[in-house]
């Protein structure tokens, strides 16, 4: 296969029943839109813990069965970001996108993404908060997607507070980038979690990048939450305050080189 | 000059070229004439008083500007905001300054006449003599301000330019030039109440230039007059006191003032009132008019250009009778209301308010009558009863020319039982081929609902995957646009149907906007009076649900397991396609429904957990029962819908489905819904409970009156007495119109036909003076009157077997028959004729009406029925409003099934010199149509044969 134009990364954990879908899902998406443009590339996280074993295995069977998708599988550290510079680091295409495993995204928004980016739009961000953006969400989850959603915009409040960036949404699960972009946030990545998206949203605005913003169409399916209150907010805020701490100290900002005296 | 005149046309023609004549003479005369009056006068005039304070502004004798222990009678009266107005004269010597100002004035006159004119010129109708007239009205009043030097030419041309903008909805010109004389007198701001049945855009818009205006005027005092800013809010409270000083200071009762508060005091002076109670009535008087005018505002709307200029000048009479004093020079406005109240239609009564303004205070001024009746004229305040009567002139043709506004429907549904409208039985469509499906989609265009064109198109989508999956041989889609900005060519409905394939385009009807249909439920009714299906198929637009909801409906509807399914919001398995800022609203507002749903199942036996999804699908026969019993024509229709359904026995079903909510709904919208829940859900439960929603039990036994009155009334009882409605008839043998349709009413199997005893249609008169006669007459007169009903009742009897009519039962015209002595003197002939039954229309409902003579006259003729041995049966007088509810005269119908019930059907209006001219003009077509409507019921065979169940049912793919 020649030099593909897109790299689909999906970073997999607990994935086992659901990656088989999702993966011919993208498939089916991308042979459609981009056609011989792309690779997937399925990213088992912990793929040494033998929990995980079930998720690589599936996945190498659909590598073997469609040429187009790749397994990169992750070791350590853990983490969604960690694995997502695994799949980078694999990957060859000029764009990068990622969503998590359960696609709880419409994929219809990497259509309007490929376009910015041909446009020389470095960083698309996918935007829950927009106007245009819809949940699909069942009746008896409301309750439960109310709560997520002040607390992502509680979240998103003090997190522009903190870095002074303007997009409401730094969390989607949903991103597009140009591989410029890519080799840069992955270079100067910190957070081996999900704060990767902050540091990326840094990344791209300390080296002055076209960043815009996407509506997208959200798909609630049940109100399991991985997220564990206590741990995680001791977790965030510790590394919020790292992030800040590199953010203060011109980690994510563009390095001029030195000239010689 | 008149010879050659034949008709009044003819002579109003010269009469108005006088008038425009006469008025551009005055206005060329009054320049040069008044000009040198100004300049060589000597005597205190207003405009010293302005020459004075500039002279005092300009020196910066900043105490000397409002100082009312120096000024005495004449001090300045007007804001700091006004300055720059006045500040200029200074530089003048008076006589020279006087001049200017007069020549200002007069000009200020022509710019206000000129732009008097061009709105008039909006309305199209004797522009030029009507802007002459009102001139001409005026004139003495604009000479006086003239010579006093007022402010009035000023204020005429900013109130004529904010009536230019009210008309041309100009909103920023409109701010400013209604702020100038309101800074100058305060009075005319209350013009600004029209802002309250105004759009709010056009309200905010009027706010901010007002804003604008009142800040310019004060920024060009503050750097133009060099004043500190400390200094000039200390000379706004001096102005205050000075005006309030001035008004306690001046004797209000001076004859020439003609406002509320000098008769009041005029009044006083005549020690009829005390001057305490004068001042308090005056106040109370003035905060309650203009109270009552800011609601006259809010609940009506114009609905003409020429309602929208008399709703402006109705603002001028409370300027003009709520001030203190209002001068001659004051009633210069009083040229806007004559002007449109001269443009257009008119009647008897606003040309004599016109006739007698004119002649009180135009013409009746000193010069022209002299002091003799001059000063008792003024004294007895006639002027100020001419400008009453403008007013109420004024007023009247508002109203005619005014509907209600969006807002007093609003608050009129909270507490209003709305009736199944009129026609509403005959309206419904029946020529056409039957239908296999019907979809009825309900469009709000309201400025609280306002549909979207995605929300329209997702829902026709819905329809075309739905017909795609069904096929049916033919279907049809009803758009039912609805709410204060409806219109079939709105470019939303427009934009989407051309976006449908030709074919289905076709199959769409979109429904005429009515003024009155404001919800949701009375669209739907209108919506459904449209189709002619078995099944009809509801769509809320503004939380559409997916086909596959439907698809499911229909099969359950058409394998007869239901009769009304609805989708369920609530349901475990319904899905939200959701703009996500919206979630967090969704969710508190589905918290607050779930609470209103226990509550609402707690006190009704209301079985559905959702009952406002209003995706509905529903068979034609419930739908049928629904609308003709449908009380409620907002928010609470769905409760109407599902009590119905339950007293009816109807199945419902409620199924999950995947909504789509594009747009939350407003917050104001959300606490009306609040306010109608809380004053309605007691009104429905106390109908519930006293059966208004029990279906029909009985067959209605109703007996009607009048047969032979007219040939509609003729025509409409023979309806009802074909739809088995009307069982009884009773025939006027004397009638003119006895024989229209008489063969007809004979070939209905079972109608029983009986004379409708006559003495006060033919010969016309009145049954009080029979009852009178009877009453109070001598021996010989009551003799007489036996004869009189003796050869009546023979002859009457006569002509209907002449029309081979054997009447079985008798009654009277304006229940004669119970006049005292009248059945004493028939008795034996009613006998004779082999009538056995006679009305005694003794109804418990009539006790409490102006009919309860009727019960006192049945009391008194029980005797006479009991020595002939008549027989009479229960009887029950429905009343004018219990008539329009078709929901109460069945629970009275259920209540009394062996009641004999009259009414007085018509199909139409025909009433007149050759026919009729009772009382009963209005409501026979409308007794015609309820009864249709319960013929409707009837003809459903009322208790439907499926149990009384609810479910809730999983969903299955069809």
């Amino acid at each position: 296969m020649n030099e593909p134009l897109i790299s689909f990364l999906i970073p997999a954990k607990d994935a086992e029943n659901i990656i088989h879908h999702s993966a011919t899902q993208v498939l089916q998406f991308f042979r459609k839109n981009f056609p011989e443009q792309f690779e997937i590339i399925i990213i088992p996280n912990s793929a040494s813990d033998p929990r995980q074993k079930n998720t690589l295995e599936v996945s190498q069977q659909l590598a073997l069965q469609y040429p187009e998708i790749r397994v990169c599988p992750h070791h350590f550290p853990l983490g969604k970001g960690a694995a997502l510079k695994t799949g980078f680091l694999n990957s060859r295409g000029r764009w990068i996108f990622f969503t998590d495993a359960d696609l709880p995204f419409d994929l219809s928004y990497f259509k309007d993404a490929a376009a910015l980016l041909s446009n020389n739009t470095d960083l698309i961000i996918g935007n829950r908060r927009l106007d245009q953006s819809w949940a699909k969400v069942s009746a008896n989850i409301i309750p439960f997607a109310s709560k997520r959603h002040i607390a992502g915009i509680s979240f998103n409040y003090f997190t522009r507070l903190l870095f002074g960036i303007s997009t409401k949404d730094t969390q989607a699960g949903i991103k597009a980038m140009s591989r410029r972009l890519a080799q840069k946030a992955f270079e100067k990545q910190k957070c081996p979690g999900f704060f990767f998206d902050l540091e990326l949203i840094l990344t791209a605005r300390g080296h002055q990048y076209d960043i815009k913003e996407l509506p997208v169409t959200f798909n609630l399916k049940n109100s399991i939450t991985t997220v564990k209150l206590f741990r995680d907010t001791l977790l965030a805020f510790f590394w919020l305050t790292k992030i800040l701490y590199f953010h203060a100290s011109g980690n994510y900002q563009h390095q001029r080189s030195r000239t010689p005296n | 000059m008149l010879a050659g005149i034949t008709n009044t046309r003819d002579l109003v023609r010269p009469i108005k070229k006088i008038t425009c004549i006469l008025s551009i003479v005055a206005t060329l005369v009054v320049l040069p004439l008044y000009g040198y009056k100004v300049f060589t006068k000597k005597t205190y005039s207003d405009f010293d008083v302005y020459h004075r304070t500039s002279y005092r502004i300009n020196h910066q004798q900043w105490d000397l500007v409002y100082n009312f222990k120096i000024d005495k009678a004449s001090p300045f009266r007007y804001s700091p905001l006004s300055w720059p107005f006045f500040v200029e004269f200074d530089d003048y010597p008076l006589p020279v300054a006087r001049t200017i100002w007069f020549v200002m004035n007069y000009l200020f006159y022509a710019i206000g006449f000129f732009f008097l004119f061009r709105s008039l010129a909006r309305l199209k109708i004797d522009t030029f003599f009507v802007t002459a007239f009102s001139f001409i009205f005026v004139l003495r009043f604009c000479l006086d301000s003239f010579m006093i030097g007022q402010i009035s030419g000023l204020m005429f041309m900013c109130i004529a330019i904010t009536l230019d903008a009210w008309l041309t909805k100009n909103p920023k010109i409109f701010g400013i030039a209604l702020t100038i004389p309101t800074i100058l007198k305060v009075g005319p701001g209350v013009i600004a109440g029209l802002l309250l049945g105004s759009r709010s855009s056009f309200a905010k818009v009027t706010i901010r230039y007002a804003a604008y205006t009142i800040a310019g005027l004060a920024t060009l005092s503050l750097f133009f007059y060099e004043i500190s800013f400390l200094k000039y809010c200390e000379l706004f409270v001096s102005w205050f006191q000075t005006v309030v000083a001035d008004a306690n200071y001046f004797d209000a009762s001076h004859y020439g003032s003609q406002s509320l508060k000098s008769t009041l005091l005029r009044i006083a002076k005549q020690q009829w009132i005390t001057f305490d109670f004068a001042v308090l009535l005056w106040k109370t008087l003035s905060a309650s008019f203009v109270c009552i005018l800011a609601a006259f505002w809010l609940i009506r709307r114009p609905i003409t250009l020429r309602a929208r200029g008399l709703f402006f000048c109705l603002g001028i009479f409370a300027y003009l009778i709520c001030m203190p004093e209002t001068f001659k020079y004051a009633l210069t406005l009083l040229a806007f209301p004559i002007a449109f109240l001269m443009s257009g239609q008119r009647a008897r009564f606003e040309n004599i308010a016109v006739a007698f303004g004119f002649l009180t205070m135009s013409i009746a001024g000193y010069d022209v009558i002299g002091p003799a009746l001059f000063f008792p004229l003024q004294k007895a305040s006639i002027p100020f009863l001419a400008i009453i009567l403008l007013l109420a002139a004024t007023l009247r043709l508002t109203l005619r020319e005014s509907a209600p506004s969006s807002f007093w429907l609003n608050i009129r549904d909270l507490w209003s039982i709305p009736r199944t409208p009129y026609g509403f039985g005959l309206n419904r469509k029946k020529s056409e081929t039957k239908k296999d499906f019907s979809f009825v989609i309900p469009v709000p265009l309201s400025s609280t609902t306002q549909t979207t064109p995605y929300l329209l198109q997702y829902s026709l989508k819905q329809v075309l995957t739905i017909i795609q999956r069904l096929t049916p041989q033919s279907y049809e889609i009803i758009l039912v646009p609805y709410g204060n900005h409806a219109s079939g060519k709105h470019p939303i409905i427009q934009k989407s149907i051309v976006k449908l394939p030709l074919e289905v385009q076709e199959q769409v009807y979109i429904t005429p906007t009515l003024i009155t249909q404001l919800r949701r439920g009375a669209a739907l009714q209108q919506g459904y009076q449209q189709t002619y299906s078995n099944l009809i198929c509801v769509f809320n637009i503004e939380q559409p649900c997916s086909s596959a909801f439907y698809l499911n409906a229909i099969e359950k509807v058409l394998s007869r397991q239901a009769d009304i399914v609805r989708a369920d919001r609530r349901h475990p398995e319904s899905e939200w396609v959701i703009s996500i800022p919206l979630i967090h609203k969704l969710n508190r507002r589905f918290n607050l429904s779930i609470q209103f749903n226990r509550l609402v199942r707690l006190l009704l036996p209301i079985p559905t957990h959702d009952l406002h999804s209003f995706n509905i699908v529903m068979t034609c026969r419930f739908a049928s029962i629904l609308f003709v019993r449908q009380m409620t024509t907002a928010l609470l229709f769905d409760v109407d819908m599902s009590l119905i359904a339950q007293t009816h026995g109807f199945k419902e079903i409620d199924l999950p489905a995947l909504f789509v909510l594009e747009k939350e709904k407003r917050l104001a919208r959300l606490n009306l819904e609040i306010l109608r829940f809380v004053v309605r859900i007691p009104v429905i439960l106390w109908r519930y409970h006293a059966g208004y929603f029990a279906p029909l039990k009985h067959k209605p036994q109703f007996t009607a009156d009048d047969w032979g009155l007219s040939p509609a009334v003729n025509r409409g009882i023979l309806s009802l007495a074909q739809a088995g409605v009307v069982k009884r008839v009773s025939i006027l043998a004397k009638s003119k119109f006895l024989s229209v349709e008489l063969e007809e009413l004979k070939k209905i199997p079972n109608i029983k036909l009986g004379l409708h005893f006559d003495l006060t249609y033919s010969p016309s008169q009145s049954p009080f003076k029979i009852i009178f006669e009877s009453v109070f007459s001598g021996k010989t007169k009551k003799e007489a009157l036996r004869t009189l009903f003796r050869h009546e009742f023979l002859t009457q009897l006569q002509i209907l077997r002449q029309h081979h009519i054997n009447p079985i039962y008798m009654d009277g015209h304006h229940h004669i028959h119970l006049v005292p002595g009248t059945l004493n003197s028939i008795g034996d002939l009613i006998q004779d004729a082999q009538i056995t039954r006679v009305r005694l229309p003794y109804s418990h409902s009539l006790w409490f009406s102006k009919k309860f003579l009727i019960n006192i006259l049945s009391i008194f003729a029980l005797k006479h029925f009991k020595k002939f041995n008549f027989q009479y049966s229960a009887f029950y007088y429905p009343l004018k409003r219990e008539m329009k509810d078709i929901n109460f005269l069945i629970s009275q119908i259920n209540a009394n099934p062996k009641s004999e019930i009259i009414c007085h059907p018509a199909l139409y209006d025909d009433s007149g010199p050759e026919t009729y001219t009772d009382s009963y003009t209005d409501q026979r077509v409308s007794e015609l149509h309820t009864l249709q409507n319960l013929a409707i019921l009837n003809e459903q065979k009322i208790l439907p044969t499926i149990s009384k169940n609810h479910e809730h049912a999983s969903p299955h793919s069809i």
